[in-house]
């Protein structure tokens, strides 16, 4: 590869014109999608760095799995214990993401935990549209190959359906 | 301190990149690296003779209209956010995440190719996602 380099030329009509951007990118909040992985910090970390810079308040969203639906003929019996054992979880959850929230406040940064339920990709997405995030933040899956042509990514349908910036966070470890 | 990396390629997608890209930089105080990247055209039948120009003249014809982009978007050097303009050649997104190993952030225009084709295609931006070794950033054209 080649690169050569050249230096950036200064123009006349620039200041007005940062001016304007950098309003118009201060108004709306950050979005981290958290689902408690191993590089949830990194996902942290650059929310926290998209909010400060703008100013805005960081929501962390989790998208905890729907209901679980039964199938079978003794759903009676079992449903009362799934659905408990899905409630303590949720708890869990909720918990987790709370606790979370408070360790990164008084950052001077505010930060929002907010834990919702149903298919990831178009929580995340209705999730944005309700807080008016002007970012989402969400972990690069990384999944390869293999999987990622049978299964697909909740990060790629996010960055594929968004109508506002994505960062995405790679979740392998830095080379 | 870190830098971010916008990727252009004349594209009205890669025009709301650098903008993003230059606001986020401007918002951080931090260095900007505008970064186009061309490839060899290709050819599936043999071109008269002489019809290929010589990669210098490429590159040279991507670096005036990086510098023309540059311009028309208002993206100008300052002394809290220096700009350098850098010219690559090979694959885009190849190219992209080897200029952004260190970056912050590498931004990239989302070229909405949505469905079938993109499915088929893939694209630039989902390359930078998926191999990227920095957050990358995908915005949407306006």
């Amino acid at each position: 590869m080649h690169l050569l380099e050249a230096e950036g030329k200064r123009t006349e009509r620039a200041p007005t014109y940062a001016l304007a951007m950098t309003e118009a990118h201060i108004v709306g909040d950050v979005l981290a999608a958290i689902d408690f992985s191993d590089r949830t910090d990194d996902i942290l970390a650059e929310g926290l760095a998209l909010a400060r810079a703008s100013g805005g308040v960081l929501h962390l969203v989790h998208v905890a799995a729907g209901e679980p639906d039964l199938a079978g003929y003794d759903k009676d019996d079992i449903s009362p214990f799934t659905r408990q054992a899905r409630a303590g979880q949720l708890t869990d959850e909720h918990q987790r993401l709370r606790s979370m929230a408070e360790a990164l406040g008084g950052d001077g940064v505010e930060v929002v935990p907010l834990v919702v339920m149903g298919p990831t990709a178009q929580r995340i997405q209705e999730a944005a549209d309700h807080v008016g995030a002007s970012h989402v933040v969400i972990g690069s899956h990384g999944h390869g190959g293999l999987h990622h042509l049978l299964v697909g990514s909740v990060t790629e349908e996010v960055v594929r359906h968004a109508d506002r910036p994505v960062v995405v966070v790679p979740v392998r470890p830095r080379a | 301190m870190g830098k971010i990396v916008v990727g252009v390629d004349g594209s009205v997608g890669s025009r709301s990149a650098l903008r993003w890209a230059h606001a986020e930089a401007v918002l951080r105080s931090c260095p900007l690296e505008v970064v186009l990247v061309w490839q060899f055209p290709v050819m599936t039948s043999l071109p008269a003779f002489g019809a290929v120009p010589p990669p210098e003249d490429l590159s040279g014809d991507s670096e005036a209209s990086l510098q023309a982009t540059l311009q028309e978007e208002g993206v100008a050097s300052t002394d809290a956010v220096p700009v350098t303009a850098t010219v690559a050649e090979g694959a885009a997104a190849a190219a992209l995440i080897e200029v952004a190993k260190d970056a912050d952030l590498l931004v990239v225009g989302s070229r909405g190719r949505g469905g079938f084709t993109g499915l088929l295609l893939g694209s630039v931006s989902q390359q930078c996602t998926m191999h990227g070794r920095c957050p990358v950033v995908v915005v949407p054209a306006e």
